[in-house]
């Protein structure tokens, strides 16, 4: 249940994240699908980022530490949806290309 | 009853200035202990290092017969250590329920609806907690608690924002915790109320802290009434 609400927040903001910079990529004349090992595990980065700042926010980290949840196991659930959405990204890419 | 935590001679300072010098914190088994103090006395900074939140510059934890040097708060919340800081516990992001369930599935805990029949919070399950009052808000968390069914509790100053009779209510909702075996450590000012509720005073002062015993030593003891007590005394005698 923990998982999922996490791993949750994770997959929604690495889509914003996404969606965000590929505007502004846009913007730039730049590629908005960049799936460059570099700007993939910058997104990771930056959507790991985002949800410790959204947690620390909403004042979550009291609620997780008493459910017996590491700051470690937090990243893991954070980074996990940006690592799958940016590997399925440049999967379909590649089926596309070819 | 035995010792669940203890730490002991615990020194902390931010930047240059020092809070704690020799301070120490124990949760007995069944107990319901509270530590008074002064604001900026170190109470809260107490409470965090025995919970694992903070880290001390030196002294020991012990809980459930472990020592650490450097506790870590999801470690000891395995081990069944419940915290309520001293700001709102739930996130505004899901429902109360919601949140009760994630309790009660990690540790297997009690029923959700007996506790929030228990704390007369069954009408706000499906509302997000920002929309709840105060005390509404501290009866939701110590619901919370019920569910965990933890060994040890502190709560950091559980009373803010909260009525006088809601206080009533809270300070009994901690004694029954505490009368069913959890050691309860609370942090306040509500010198009436928690007195009445405690069965020990430690007086946290000046970086140290005093075991000042039962309420009713506690009342007597000079010091605690020149440094702390002064104009609640009258509201005590009564």
């Amino acid at each position: 249940m923990i998982v999922r609400a996490y791993v949750g927040r994770g997959a929604r903001l690495w889509l914003l994240t996404r969606l965000a910079v590929g505007i502004v990529a846009l913007f730039g004349q730049l590629n908005p699908l960049d799936v460059s090992t570099r700007s993939s595990f910058g997104f990771v980065v930056l959507t790991t980022l985002a949800c410790a700042a959204e947690t620390t926010r909403r004042r979550e980290l009291v609620l997780l530490g008493n459910l017996g949840v590491s700051h470690a196991q937090l990243a893991a659930f954070f980074a996990l949806p940006a690592i799958a959405g940016e590997s399925l990204l440049r999967i379909a890419l590649s089926a596309f290309v070819q | 009853m035995s010792l669940v935590l203890a730490a002991e001679c615990v020194t902390k300072s931010f930047r240059e200035r020092r809070v704690l010098s020799s301070a120490s914190l124990r949760a007995v088994t069944g107990q319901l202990r509270v530590v008074f103090g002064r604001n900026g006395e170190g109470k809260s900074t107490l409470i965090k290092i025995a919970a694992g939140r903070i880290a001390a510059d030196s002294g020991a934890v012990h809980f459930d017969g472990h020592a650490y040097l450097t506790p870590r708060f999801h470690q000891l919340a395995e081990r069944g250590l419940f915290y309520l800081p001293d700001h709102d516990l739930f996130s505004s992001a899901f429902t109360v329920r919601r949140q009760l369930e994630m309790i009660g599935r990690q540790f297997d805990g009690g029923l959700i609806e007996a506790a929030v029949e228990r704390m007369g919070v069954r009408d706000h399950l499906d509302r997000p907690p920002h929309k709840l009052s105060g005390g509404e808000l501290r009866r939701v968390e110590l619901a919370a608690v019920i569910v965990r069914r933890p060994r040890c509790l502190l709560a950091d100053e559980p009373f803010r924002g909260v009525a006088p009779a809601d206080a009533e209510r809270l300070a009994d909702a901690f004694r029954q915790i505490a009368s069913t075996g959890v050691a309860v450590v609370v942090t306040g000012h509500e010198v009436p109320t928690l007195l009445e509720a405690a069965d020990h005073v430690t007086w946290c002062t000046s970086g140290t802290t005093y075991e000042l015993g039962p309420p009713s030593s506690a009342v007597r003891d000079e010091a605690f009434q020149r440094g702390y007590l002064g104009p609640y005394l009258h509201s005590i005698a009564r």
